[in-house]
């Protein structure tokens, strides 16, 4: 654990790619257990400074710790491992695979896969999959997939993958869950139903969640925390309440308008 | 030293004829980013269509050129009927696709002509005599011919890619087929012409080589051929015309040079040492010696 | 037979019975573990049982025939974990055939092996072989990796040439009878060789089918196939996509190596332009595409069509029709049924049954509280 408790705590990240600097010493903390809201216009470093944290770049300088241990010499399938999970923008999900399969794959860092102990059937290594089998269907009851554990998740439904896509993630019991713009292509009402959801789910299971979001409403909605980038530059970081306010952030937003 | 020219010309023949069909494996890979698997089959079957075009007394040259065409008619069937409808399923569809027309065509050769040998009349003079002598080394006169068509082609494929509609119409597809449709090209046509073409040259290295080798017209010719002019096109990435007639040129005269020079390889490790190569500079640079990176976007 | 329900109606409601506004189902819905399902489990290994029986009575080259299915069968359940499962084309395998058929030929021949005690070189040396063959589908990908692939499959018979001290080269290389003979254990003598290729053959196809359903259905399964549909997604889940590629090519040459064995045994004769090129790459990849990519029973269903297809066509021309079918097929194959024969039957039959794992949770509950809720999701 980092000395004040924080889970992840980003300090002076900076990454350029051929003469754009994408992000400019950022730096911030996620709490456990709070949802923190990552703002900013197109451009400004969100997804670069998302990808530096799920080990897809790595930055310039700077400093990632999670829960005080230097995350950035680690590579990205450790992660969760480690207890940080992600979904993507535009949905990952294994297309030749049941919703209950795709589920059971985010428990793939919760126990050895063994070919060997596969290809026998070793019983200690199935009764592991027992176990993650009894946890993959309570996240799908609680998700409400169980109807759809059999179907194949190629052709289902853009918002049924989207919960299909958390399962999965829970799956791993993530301390910490980054959404990769969880809202879009979603309608108005199911980005509340959405962004009602991720909190329930974060009552229940106590993880903190980072979320990079283009969608205001969902992200002053839920976040306990906000932080706006612009530029590669962290340009507010404070409450929902606050930022709505921010002149810096306001400009930011209304200077690109046109 | 007149044997290591000799080596040097056999390496720079045979370089030339897998720098022939790699320009045509780069020709659909522009046009389609699929490599073509039934290349090598599809040159074989046009190249066994003029060799019975001799037998019934045709001049080889023009039934050379009448390969060329059915080379180009066939390309252009394959493109619209077999490859286009699958091209958006998934790479293994198409992969699968190639591997029927790869043991279809070839079986039908066999089928249709028979399956043994055959002798493949060429076109460039090939008696014992015809050659010319350069510091004491044979240069054959069908040799040249090989050398002098892939310049050739090379000439004409740069003239028509930098300086016609077609060419730049192939080259805007290649890079992003949607904006060129946007723009008023006819994408349809255009890749049909890219595989025709494709096949058209194809042909020609089929015709050019078969005379050349001790082997003659079997049905596994091309075998061979289309692994070293796979791995010559991926020097270059598979979308580098440079890139491919430097990898065959390369490949040629370093096999000729191991051949001659290394007793143990010997004439059929060739390959296996083809194996290497590839599998070196896919290692190495995944995407080609030349290539262009491709961005997978999640 | 069991129901499964979603809404608040009691366990009492009749089987295959559909509650009002529900879509239509299955027919019948059986649950893993009980008696209905022990029931068609047990009724599919009698009736396998049977037919073995009958095809052990058949005249000696039709038994030749299916002996020569089986091997293929499992040299195709093979490529299937690597081809269909993990997704990475291989143009390969027959060079896997080839080493586990010469491995096995030559320490019969050279170093007088008992047969069976080949085997597990065999499968050695070609687990080996199949993990250097996954190492270059770490880096490279689709189209590249078939072509690393495919000049393997063309290199082999040339090494095989090469090796003529070893092989006996491009003449190929006999193994006599009598080092074929059955074991003593089965009572049968020599001359009933053929006999106990066939029950040999059955038996380690079972095994292997086994092994391969275990395999898939593991842990190891979904990481393979999470690995063929979407490697980033794959690692971001924790699984170690490099691992998984090449310990699946490693069982899976293993696999088709184990198959190559076999073959030695039964046909007694190797020649490496016979069953060992490229071609037999791409008689195991019709197979495979036939019967059905990353089903259980396709390499089985495609070994069937892939044996016989060339007695077929013979019986119709000289020359390699064989191949002109083979090539048809495969077409056909990927514009009218990609899924394959049992990929298609599959789709048929879970309209009419629906196998329900046993941990399903609501299984039997005629105490449900809350809202019912709908069967599909609505969105």
């Amino acid at each position: 654990m980092a000395a004040d408790g924080a889970l992840l705590t980003l300090r002076d990240v900076t990454i350029g790619f051929g003469g754009v600097t994408a992000l400019d010493a950022v730096g911030f903390d996620v709490q456990p257990g709070q949802i923190l809201g990552l703002i900013g216009p197109n451009g400004a470093g969100k997804t670069t400074l998302f990808n530096c944290i799920t080990r897809i770049y790595q930055p310039n300088s700077g400093d990632i710790r999670w829960q005080g241990e230097d995350l950035l010499r680690v590579p990205a399938h450790h992660l969760p491992k480690l207890g940080i999970a992600r979904t993507f923008q535009n949905l990952a999900l294994f297309g030749g695979m049941s919703v209950f399969d795709n589920t059971m794959s985010g428990g793939s860092s919760q126990a050895r896969i063994g070919a060997t102990s596969g290809l026998v059937g070793w019983p200690p290594s199935r009764s592991r999959t027992k176990k993650l089998r009894a946890k993959a269907w309570e996240l799908l009851e609680r998700l409400d997939l169980v109807a759809l554990a059999d179907a194949p998740a190629a052709g289902l439904p853009f918002g049924t993958l989207k919960r299909v896509e958390l399962a999965r993630a829970l799956m791993a019991e993530p301390k910490l869950l980054l959404l990769d713009e969880p809202a879009g292509g979603l309608t108005h009402s199911e980005v509340k139903a959405l962004g009602e959801l991720i909190v329930s789910l974060r009552d229940d299971y106590g993880f903190a969640a980072l979320l990079v979001e283009h969608h205001m409403g969902l992200v002053l909605g839920i976040s306990d925390h906000v932080v706006a980038l612009d530029f590669g530059n962290k340009i507010f970081e404070g409450s929902p309440e606050q930022v709505k306010h921010d002149p810096a952030v306001i400009a930011a937003y209304l200077g690109r308008a046109a | 030293m007149e044997l290591f020219l000799e080596r040097l010309i056999t390496g720079l023949t045979n370089g030339s004829i897998y720098a022939l069909l790699a320009l045509a494996l780069v020709v659909v890979f522009r046009g389609t980013g699929t490599l073509n698997f039934a290349q090598g089959e599809l040159a074989l079957f046009t190249t066994f269509f003029a060799w019975w075009l001799t037998t019934e007394s045709i001049p080889v040259w023009i039934a050379i050129i009448a390969s060329l065409i059915a080379g180009f008619v066939l390309g252009a069937l394959i493109e619209r009927l077999l490859i286009r409808p699958v091209q958006r399923r998934n790479d293994m569809a198409v992969l699968i696709v190639a591997l029927g027309l790869f043991t279809g065509l070839n079986s039908l050769a066999g089928l249709i002509w028979g399956s043994e040998t055959k002798i493949m009349p060429s076109p460039f003079p090939n008696g014992i005599d015809d050659f010319v002598s350069v510091g004491g080394a044979r240069l054959y006169f069908d040799a040249l011919g090989v050398v002098g068509a892939l310049v050739a082609l090379m000439i004409v494929l740069t003239l028509l890619f930098r300086y016609t509609r077609v060419g730049l119409h192939m080259r805007a597809v290649a890079d992003n087929a949607e904006s060129a449709t946007l723009a008023g090209v006819r994408t349809s046509r255009i890749l049909a012409i890219g595989w025709g073409l494709s096949g058209a040259i194809g042909a020609l290295a089929g015709v050019l080589v078969t005379p050349l080798s001790p082997q003659q017209l079997g049905l596994t010719s091309m075998f061979h051929v289309f692994i070293a002019a796979s791995a010559a096109a991926l020097f270059g990435g598979l979308d580098s015309l440079t890139g491919a007639v430097v990898g065959g040129i390369t490949i040629g005269v370093l096999e000729a040079m191991l051949t001659g020079y290394v007793s143990f390889i010997g004439g059929s490790l060739q390959q296996t040492s083809a194996l290497f190569i590839i599998v070196a500079i896919l290692f190495l640079r995944p995407n080609g010696l030349f290539g262009t990176k491709r961005l997978v976007r999640v | 037979m069991t129901t499964i329900d979603d809404t608040a109606a009691p366990s009492t409601a009749k089987p295959g019975a559909r509650p009002g506004g529900k879509p239509k189902g299955p027919r019948f819905l059986v649950v893993q573990g009980t008696l209905p399902y022990r029931g068609l489990q047990l009724g599919a290994v009698l009736l396998v049982a049977l037919l073995l029986l009958w095809a052990s009575g058949l005249p000696a080259f039709r038994m030749g025939q299916i002996t020569n299915v089986f091997i293929i069968a499992i040299a195709i359940a093979g490529l299937n974990l690597v081809t269909g499962y993990t997704g990475l084309l291989s143009i390969g395998h027959s060079a896997f055939f080839g080493l586990g058929a010469y491995t096995t030929g030559i320490l019969i021949v050279k170093y007088e092996f008992a047969p069976l005690s080949t085997i597990p070189v065999a499968i050695g040396l070609c687990f080996v072989l199949g993990l250097l063959v996954g190492l270059p589908s770490l880096r490279i990908h689709g189209l590249y990796l078939a072509l690393v692939t495919l000049a393997v499959a063309v290199s082999f018979p040339e090494i095989v040439r090469r090796a003529e001290e070893l092989t006996g080269g491009a003449a190929g290389m006999v193994v006599r009878s009598r080092f074929l003979a059955p074991p003593e254990w089965t009572g049968l003598v020599r001359a009933e060789r053929g006999i106990w290729m066939f029950w040999f053959s059955a038996a380690v196809l079972a095994v292997v089918m086994l092994l391969c359903r275990n395999l898939v259905r593991s842990r190891f399964g979904i990481a393979m196939r999470a690995t063929r549909d979407n490697e980033i997604a794959a690692a971001a889940n924790g699984i170690s996509v490099a691992r998984t590629k090449i310990v699946a090519f490693g069982i899976s040459g293993a696999i088709t190596g184990l198959a190559g064995s076999l073959f030695t045994m039964y046909m007694g004769a190797l020649s490496p332009d016979g069953s060992f090129t490229l071609l037999k790459s791409i008689e195991f990849i019709t197979g495979l595409v036939l019967g059905g990519v990353a089903t259980q029973i396709g390499p089985l269903v495609g070994a069937f069509a892939v044996v016989f297809l060339p007695y077929l066509t013979a019986s119709y021309t000289e020359g390699p029709l064989a191949g002109v079918v083979f090539g048809i097929v495969l077409i056909v194959i990927v514009f009218l049924m990609p899924e394959g024969i049992v990929g298609r039957v599959g789709i048929l039959a879970r309209k009419v049954v629906h196998i329900v794992p046993a941990d399903h949770p609501r299984l039997g509950r005629a105490d449900r509280e809350g809202p019912p809720e709908p069967a599909r999701a609505e969105q």
